[in-house]
């Protein structure tokens, strides 16, 4: 150990590091098919669905500087059921209801999405939806109102009509 | 496969996770870090895969909530050291880790090492950042010479 910093020399972790036993191609392929079949279970995706609504909870409260009591005290639940919840314990199951009621009292929305699996799901802020539609609406369409008839009711068409494309 | 240091040789590359796909890794791309030919972290996701299943599939499951969230994901399967800026995906139920630190340069989550086996879980933790260290030192090498 190195004494100023409690860590290890580098030659003993580097040492350690070129020991470990080489993956051959085949092994690396099995590998690569047993982690894509881990996103065909629907425990393993419903497990991590979970995950991902309880972190953006965790994460939410830690914002606000609230501790679980209070929060639990907040929402008319006990201290032992938020816990179980955060905590991502098997035998609690929550339902949509349960997540967005949460949700709510930490001035957040939940959304619930099903899509391909080719399609992924962008949260984006109202602020950068309103610019991109802004930019889209002066840059796409605008020009091309003007040369044409110069009248709103046509521009207003030609913004519809970029965003249906 | 990323070369560390395109100009000098330090043996360092940052392999990809076989299996893990793109929509796995919307916020960090998760990296294994090689070293001198050797993946630690590879070697021993490959032994666990065959051995310990279950150990495997909650080690992926960790590595996918570190993937997509943007603050290293505040759940027990997910812990950072008091002591260095590492990170550790585990198991709920035994010491099984996976050490990383998180390269904000690359949008890059670089995994370090493993446990088991062998070492328990404080030395794990100073492992990593050595290699932490190693790594960003070799990074930085191109630097000294412009």
């Amino acid at each position: 150990m190195n004494e100023q910093t409690n860590l290890p020399s580098i030659e003993s972790v580097l040492s350690a590091f070129s020991a470990s036993s080489p993956v051959t191609p085949a092994q690396e392929q099995q590998l690569a098919a047993d982690n894509q079949a881990l996103d065909q279970k629907p425990e393993f995706l419903a497990d991590l669905q979970k995950a991902y609504v309880v972190s953006a909870l965790r994460q939410t409260l830690e914002r606000r500087q609230e501790n679980q009591s209070a929060f639990a005290k907040r929402w008319g639940k006990t201290r032992q059921y938020v816990s179980r919840i955060f905590n991502l314990d098997s035998k609690t199951n929550f339902t949509i209801d349960t997540v967005t009621e949460a949700a709510l009292l930490l001035g957040m929305r939940v959304t619930v999405q099903i899509h391909r699996p080719d399609q992924e799901v962008v949260v984006r802020s109202r602020a950068s939806l309103r610019n991109s539609y802004r930019s889209k609406s002066l840059v796409d369409c605008q020009p091309q109102s003007v040369t044409t008839t110069g009248t709103n009711n046509h521009a207003s068409n030609n913004i519809s009509d970029s965003f249906a494309a | 496969m990323v070369n560390v240091n395109p100009k000098v040789d330090t043996g360092a590359l940052l392999r990809e996770v076989p299996g893990l796909t793109l929509s796995h890794q919307t916020s960090w791309k998760i990296r294994l870090l090689q070293l001198q030919g050797r993946c630690q972290t590879l070697s021993t996701l490959q032994q666990r895969a065959e051995t310990h299943r279950d150990e495997f599939n909650e080690i992926m499951k960790g590595v996918r909530l570190v993937g997509i969230n943007r603050l290293p994901p505040g759940l027990p399967s997910v812990e950072k050291s008091c002591d260095f800026p590492i990170h550790a995906v585990r198991v709920k139920w035994g010491v099984a880790r996976l050490f990383y630190f998180y390269l904000p340069e690359i949008n890059t989550a670089v995994c370090t090492n493993c446990i088991p086996p062998g070492d328990d879980i404080p030395s794990g933790y100073a492992i990593a950042e050595q290699l932490r260290r190693h790594f960003l030192e070799s990074a930085s090498q191109p630097l000294n010479f412009t």
